[in-house]
């Protein structure tokens, strides 16, 4: 409907480093530009959660369709 | 020792709060502190800060454009005016790391995330880093300060009886679980290695012969290998380099719950990662769980293995690598009460520095397969070990995850209790805070959740006076494959826990209704998260059970002397348990199978 | 002899002007020491995020560094001491580099810090040492001997006020040492032909103590001294005062240039100080450091309301604008190199073997 977050634990010695993994997750999983919503390094790795927007408000919704519109992946 | 003089300068107009705090917590201390205005000018501050005498300045500020300028001027300006001869200065405030402190001079940054903690230490010139306080925490004993006393007079009398039968039953029966537990001692204790052949002859001849294949011709069980060297010198490297940022404690004050986790996803190595991921975010000690098919073997693997499916391989070297790489004050118990190998799980658990172990004579025959009279045999032996090895233990109340009701499952617990006084152990209340098919089919907790399970706790307590440690773990059978549901159950159980004072709690992730795959350690976090946040917000204040707890509590009160009599004018105890007096067929509860004809 | 690289600003190219007169230096077979006033090595800037570049030393170079700094170094550092100063990343050490790279330099923090660690790498062997700013700090350079200024767009991206302010800046240190020895002074003194009255005496001049300390001037003032901090309000009120005086041919004593420039915008301090002059007062300093030279940065990081970009001003026109106006030199170390730089900081003045 609207976003997409990424729960996880990344294992890193900072929480620089585990931000930089974060950013390079989002890249990998081709989900492009990613918000880091949190993160919290605990000494052995961060708890992390990513934010991709598929729809904000007043984008074109794909899962909103009008009469005769085909379905459309993004 | 003189207490210190510290000047809080908010230089942050509008984020002022956090120096106040942090300011009032250090006038609790005994610092005699002083907080300036938020708006005066940097050259007043200067001034104030020159014409006293101060031992440390705080300065507070949140980062933004142009603030790294000024407050690099404050800085010199405190240097030029000499004040940095006297005194420290110490830089506070959002996304403030130790290098921008560093660039700007600071002797110290802290950022908003930091403990008043923390800044104490630094002030007082105690070390400083950021483990300290696992460090420097002390075991705990669950077990300290009870007295065992029983303060119901006809259900002593019950026990009283209930014991004795069941230790003159007991008396000259073995089994080949007592005797393997008895060469595990002398094999543990032959330093040279002499007898080593002859004992282990003698102990495989008692074992079954999937763990004789293993001792014999190296052929491990289904899915069981060994942990490589090369693995364990990789976590002990990774241990010894990463240690806990910022610990985090989920009470909101005092010593008490403990909060327990299980391990067992069949790896010691990813069973440890979690470990201490886990102390960091508060947990107090670890409950190893075995895989069930240990249970039903006679006998134990030796050796640091790893197992493809749930549970960790009960073995000495497990149990001492999770204890070497644990905190020193973290708790480690060793499930003991399934199966066929109860006594000897208690001498290795023992001997792989574990602090506490789990024996129940009742669910460990009711509801985990072992057959009553070999179960009443190992678990007397067992209790006699834990007493001797100065271990307490915890007794499961899980029979009521079958259907059995509360109060015939809690007499069950007094059964166990009163047997491990009577030979000097010291045991531990395990009653459940769960949803159970009791519970669910009469509706005991249709109104609220808080009644029945306060109901079990002071009913407890009006009957013994013995550490209760719910579990297991608590919210069972409430909980759904959703995160925020699972950990919002799991938070107010513990809230509720923590307000009728409970000295212990096991909690589940996330994870605990998904039973496809192992626990990940997100949703570990996930429900500390909640616990942590739910012990913020309860604090001192409690929960108030309705009228309706109170009449629970008499009904079970009354209703546990009931089975307890009943339990007393039977033979024994295995013979109470196989006639069904502390749960039968109607309650979904069966006497086990395992190492039936096997007590000799 | 020590060099202090300061820089009116974050990004004003300190490091850049640091790393050259490193390289010149070692170029020329010299080994300077380094040591700094705060924390220099980041890849990114903290505030920016912006990336920063970062020290290069050479063997047999004595640098001081944090002890949570030395794994960062690519350079292979070995401790000769430990300081027994601290900072926020820990205790200063300093060390010898055995195989060059790149380093973080960290250093002590506040003036009498920095006084001790230059005395203990002196007696390790150091003749010439470099002392890296940080951000716009000054005052621990009060130390140096000769100082170099880096400037440029980050300071300011209006030239005609660049212009400005580094002239007021060079001003400053202009004046010279008094006469009299006046380094057991602590608080505001007034001097006399044949008394001398001490006033106020902390380390902080505020505008009430030398409003209270000038309140009755003694017959035959020769000279104040302000052996502390002074603010430019200080120095208004200072003016105030005067004016109304007979104050013809008397000194003015401030304890160093840096005072003066942490005193408040150069600009309107220089405009002080110019009326105290204009009073037939002598303004001097108890101790001098030297400006060598001003160098100038056209980069400054541009703010778009959410991140900075990296952007430049007009750099022939900048310098040319500076030069013009100073008679200190202003070098674009970027477009002209080190040498320049190089002999004003270390050329020109005895080679002595101890500072």
């Amino acid at each position: 409907m609207d976003g997409l977050d990424v729960e996880t634990y990344l294992v890193c010695g900072s929480e620089r480093e585990g931000k930089d993994l974060a950013l390079r997750l989002g890249h990998e999983l081709n989900l492009g530009e990613v918000d880091i919503m949190f993160c919290e390094f605990d000494g052995y790795g961060v708890r992390v959660r990513l934010r991709k927007y598929i729809h904000r408000p007043g984008d074109p919704y794909h899962w909103l369709k009008g009469p005769g519109e085909r379905d459309q992946l993004a | 020792m003189k207490k210190k003089r510290i000047l809080c300068v908010p230089l942050d107009p509008v984020h002022d709060v956090g120096i106040k705090i942090i300011r009032n917590a250090l006038a609790t201390r005994g610092f005699d502190t002083e907080l300036l205005s938020p708006d005066l000018p940097m050259e007043e501050i200067v001034r104030r800060a020159a014409a006293g005498s101060y031992d440390d300045i705080l300065v507070s500020r949140t980062l933004g454009y142009g603030v790294a300028e000024l407050l690099g001027r404050l800085v010199d300006l405190l240097d030029a005016s000499g004040v940095r001869d006297r005194s420290r200065v110490i830089l506070g405030g959002k996304a403030i790391t130790s290098e921008l402190a560093a660039e700007l001079g600071f002797d110290r940054g802290f950022d908003e995330h930091s403990h008043v903690e923390d800044i104490v230490a630094f002030i007082e010139g105690k070390s400083s880093r950021n483990h300290v306080a696992v460090v420097e925490k002390k075991k705990p004993d669950i077990t300290a300060g009870y007295s065992y006393g029983v303060h119901d007079r006809r259900i002593e009398t019950a026990l009283d009886e209930i014991v004795e039968k069941l230790l003159r039953w007991s008396e000259g029966k073995s089994s080949p679980g007592v005797q393997r537990a008895r060469l595990r001692q002398e094999m543990f204790s032959d330093a040279s290695g002499s007898r080593k052949e002859a004992l282990l002859d003698e102990y495989l001849s008692l074992s079954d012969g999937v763990i004789v294949d293993a001792f014999r011709r190296n052929v491990m069980p289904k899915g069981v290998r060994n942990v490589s060297q090369g693995e364990l010198q990789a976590l002990r490297e990774m241990l010894k380099e990463r240690s806990a940022f910022r610990p985090v404690t989920l009470r909101h004050s005092g010593d008490r719950p403990l909060i327990f986790k299980f391990l067992g996803s069949g790896c010691p190595v990813m069973d440890l990662v979690h470990a201490k991921v886990c102390e960091r975010w508060g947990v107090d000690g670890f409950l190893l769980i075995n895989p069930s098919w240990e249970a039903r073997y006679e006998g134990l693997l030796e050796g640091a293995l790893t197992h493809q499916n749930d549970g960790t391989v009960t073995s000495a070297e497990n149990i001492r690598l999770v204890r070497e790489l644990l905190e020193p004050s973290t708790l480690l118990t060793v499930r003991a009460h399934r199966g066929l190998n109860t006594p000897e799980t208690v001498v290795l658990a023992s001997h792989g520095g574990a602090d506490m172990t789990k024996i129940d004579l009742v669910y460990g025959s009711l509801g985990a397969g072992t057959d009553p009279a070999r179960l009443a045999v190992d678990g007397v032996e067992a209790i006699r070990l834990a007493a001797r090895f100065k271990m307490p233990f915890d007794i499961p109340g899980n029979d009521e995850l079958s259907g059995v009701p509360a109060w015939k499952t809690l007499a069950g617990l007094l059964i166990n209790v009163h047997l491990g006084t009577r030979l000097g152990a010291r045991p531990i209340l395990k009653p459940l805070f769960c949803y159970g098919p009791h519970i669910v089919i009469n509706g005991l907790m249709r109104q609220t959740f808080v009644d029945y399970n306060a109901a079990k706790i002071r009913a407890l307590r009006a009957i013994v006076d013995c550490p209760i440690w719910t579990g297991e773990p608590i919210a069972f059978m409430t909980q759904t494959e959703d995160r925020v549901q699972s950990a919002a159950a799991t938070s107010f159980h513990a809230a509720l826990g923590t307000a009728l004072k409970v000295d212990a709690m096991t909690v589940a992730s996330t994870d605990e209704a998904y039973s496809r795959g192992p626990i990940c350690i997100a949703s570990r976090i996930d429900s500390l998260q909640g616990i942590h946040e739910a012990a913020r917000f309860m604090g001192m204040a409690g929960f108030a059970p309705t009228a309706a707890a109170d009449s629970m509590t008499a009904d079970m009160h009354a209703k546990i002397a009931d089975v307890l009599d009943q339990v007393k004018s039977a033979p024994d105890l295995p013979a109470a348990i196989t006639a069904g007096l502390l749960g039968d067929r109607e309650d979904g509860a069966y006497p086990g199978t395992f190492g039936k004809g096997t007590v000799g | 002899m020590i060099i202090g690289v300061a820089g009116t600003a974050k990004n004003t190219g300190k490091t850049t002007t640091l790393g050259t007169l490193i390289q010149t230096a070692y170029a020329r077979g010299h080994l300077p020491g380094v040591t700094g006033i705060g924390y220099d090595g980041e890849e990114r800037d903290n505030v920016t995020l912006l990336p920063k570049p970062r020290i290069i030393v050479k063997p047999g170079m004595i640098v001081t560094t944090s002890e949570q700094c030395l794994s960062a170094s690519t350079a292979r550092l070995r401790v000769l001491q430990h300081s027994s100063t601290f900072t926020a990343l820990g205790e200063v050490v300093i060390t010898v580099v055995e195989k060059g790279g790149l380093v973080v330099v960290a250093g002590p923090n506040k003036i009498a810090d920095l006084d001790r660690v230059a005395r203990q790498m002196q007696t390790l062997g150091v003749s010439e040492l470099l002392v890296d700013g940080s951000l716009n700090r000054i005052a621990p350079m009060s130390v140096a001997d000769r100082v170099v200024f880096a400037t440029g767009g980050s300071r300011s991206t209006n030239i005609g006020r660049l212009v400005e302010e580094t002239l007021a800046i060079e001003r400053i240190f202009r004046f010279g040492l008094s006469e009299e020895d006046y380094t057991d002074i602590s608080g505001i003194r007034l001097v006399a032909k044949d008394v001398q009255v001490q006033c106020a005496s902390s380390d902080f001049h505020s505008v009430e103590d030398i409003v209270l300390a000038l309140r009755q001037l003694p017959e035959g003032l020769a000279g104040i001294v302000f052996p502390g901090m002074v603010t430019s309000d200080g120095l208004a009120a200072l003016c105030v005062r005067l004016r109304n005086e007979e104050a013809r041919g008397i000194a003015v004593v401030f304890d160093n240039p840096f005072r003066l420039l942490l005193a408040g915008e150069p600009v309107r301090v220089g405009g002080l100080l110019e009326e105290l002059e204009d009073l037939s007062i002598r303004i001097c300093y108890r101790h001098r450091s030297e400006l060598a030279a001003i160098t100038f940065n056209p980069y400054y990081p541009a703010f778009d309301g959410t991140t900075y970009r990296a952007a430049y001003l007009d750099a022939a026109f900048g310098r040319s604008a500076l030069a013009n106006a100073l008679s200190t030199p202003v070098i674009d170390v970027v477009a002209e190199g080190g040498e320049a730089l190089y002999a004003k900081c270390f050329g020109n003045l005895p080679v002595v073997t101890s500072l």
